[in-house]
């Protein structure tokens, strides 16, 4: 039982067949290449599978391939397109990395809420990154990353620093 | 998980029409946060899966003379951050707020995660407390159903076979109206093991409460109001001696009906039903719901 898909990936349009049942998840790792995607827990608790849909973040492994139907999505891999995004800047300087393997979830997070909310309080920040799960880091470099994006983004605007 | 079809009907008419011809053979996805995992462990088998996102209009929040009108598509993240429902009925919001993550709630729907029905939904005890009504459309008639008759059982509604839920209303509470939603959870993303939604009217004169409303989550088998907790608090004077708090939450936990599992005991759920009704009564005569830091 195929569909014909059509999304936009990292800035590609693809035109798919898809069984019904395919998770987006696996589409975008299987059929697409794209590796950031990442598969946890499998069921929305642990963040390693986020992509931005129409600049929001989701949860790609509990989203089926055809609810993605004439989306943008936006993968890891597609911040990187021009240069490293100034989020996977901040993650490098800061040590905000350990294994890697949460790492494309919480940037993609971070991304959503600093598109939706430029200069975030750390609680914020911290519930934002809420459901995404890291083992290796403690999360404080993590928070202090997005924190220093959002900081030099006012200081670049003008803001109160 | 076992293959199946995907069908996007572009109308509720053709939606119900689809329901009734496969029944118990077919599933509706509303943002699938639920109906993911019943599929991917196999709990759920359908055939056939119906989307309603191709239909329009079915993520609206809009104010109808005296009602907040909720889509059954909108999302909780639209809810949680909607202008609309802030200003009038802010405690559905907060419920809103305190489902999942970010990221689940830019997906999981109100309407979904009241049909799934689960005695946790963070979506119920607010509404309870509200006295919402949803409304439903079948392949021939359609109905509104009082949320407190909507639940019937551990994920089973009122909804008969071909019907949908096609909105959920809210009369906007009276002027002078104080609420608030609590929940008790293991993580920061965890369903409730305890959820609490408390509605009270304070008369400015005579500083009583009334129209009390304590609806509790993941206590019984369907989300619940607990009438005889409400009766211990209708009329009490919200200035001087707050001792009859006190019953109220008694009262609120006597009544629940908790199980033991892997989340919570029997006894510790309990507990939590008479702390959360207390902490719930004091924000609401302090006129602080949202306040951070520990019980009055």
């Amino acid at each position: 039982m195929k569909r014909r898909l059509h999304l936009q990936v990292n800035g590609e349009d693809y035109f798919l067949d898809v069984d019904s049942s395919r998770l987006l998840s696996d589409l975008l790792r299987d059929e697409l290449g794209l590796m950031g995607v990442k598969i946890g827990c499998g069921q929305g608790e642990c963040g390693t599978c986020t992509v931005l849909m129409n600049g929001r973040a989701v949860r790609s492994c509990l989203l089926l391939a055809g609810q993605a139907e004439g989306s943008r999505i936006v993968t890891i891999e597609g911040l990187s397109r021009n240069g490293l995004d100034p989020l996977q800047r901040a993650f490098i300087d800061h040590f905000a990395v350990q294994c890697g393997f949460c790492t494309p979830g919480m940037i993609l997070m971070a991304k959503a809420l600093l598109d939706e909310n430029p200069s975030p309080t750390e609680g914020q920040v911290r519930e934002a990154l809420e459901g995404t799960i890291c083992r290796c880091t403690g999360y404080s470099k993590i928070v202090d990353a997005v924190l220093a994006v959002a900081r030099v983004s006012r200081n670049e605007k003008g803001g109160a620093g | 998980m076992r293959p199946f079809e995907l069908l996007k009907p572009e109308s509720i008419g053709e939606c119900c029409s689809l329901l009734a011809e496969h029944g118990d053979r077919a599933k509706l996805i509303a943002g699938g946060t639920d109906l993911l995992i019943f599929l991917k462990k196999r709990l759920l088998r359908p055939s056939h899966v119906i989307s309603m996102s191709r239909i329009p209009g079915l993520d609206e929040i809009r104010e109808v003379q005296n009602c907040i009108h909720i889509g059954p598509l909108a999302t909780f993240r639209a809810i949680e951050t909607s202008e609309k429902m802030r200003r009038t009925v802010p405690v559905v919001a907060d419920g809103a707020h305190q489902v999942g993550s970010v990221a689940i709630r830019n997906v999981a729907t109100l309407g979904g995660n009241l049909c799934n029905a689960a005695p946790s939904a963070d979506g119920a005890p607010p509404l309870l407390a509200l006295d919402a009504r949803v409304g439903v459309a079948g392949p021939v008639t359609s109905r509104i159903i009082p949320l407190d008759q909507f639940f019937r059982g551990p994920g089973e509604t009122a909804l008969e076979r071909g019907e949908v839920l096609t909105g959920i209303d809210i009369p906007i509470p009276l002027s002078g109206s104080r609420a608030v939603y609590l929940k008790v959870r293991r993580t920061a993303t965890d369903i409730a093991l305890v959820g609490v939604a408390v509605l009270l009217v304070v008369d400015p004169e005579h500083r009583r409460a009334g129209h009390v409303r304590i609806a509790l989550g993941a206590v019984a088998p369907t989300p619940m109001r607990s009438r005889r907790a409400e009766d211990c608090a209708e009329g009490m004077s919200i200035d001087g001696d707050r001792g009859w708090v006190e019953e109220v939450a008694r009262a609120a936990a006597e009544e629940a009906q908790p199980i033991s599992d892997h989340r919570a005991s029997v006894e510790y759920r309990r507990a939590m039903v008479a702390f959360l009704v207390r902490e719930a009564m004091h924000r609401l005569i302090e006129d602080k719901p949202n306040c951070e830091g520990g019980p009055a």
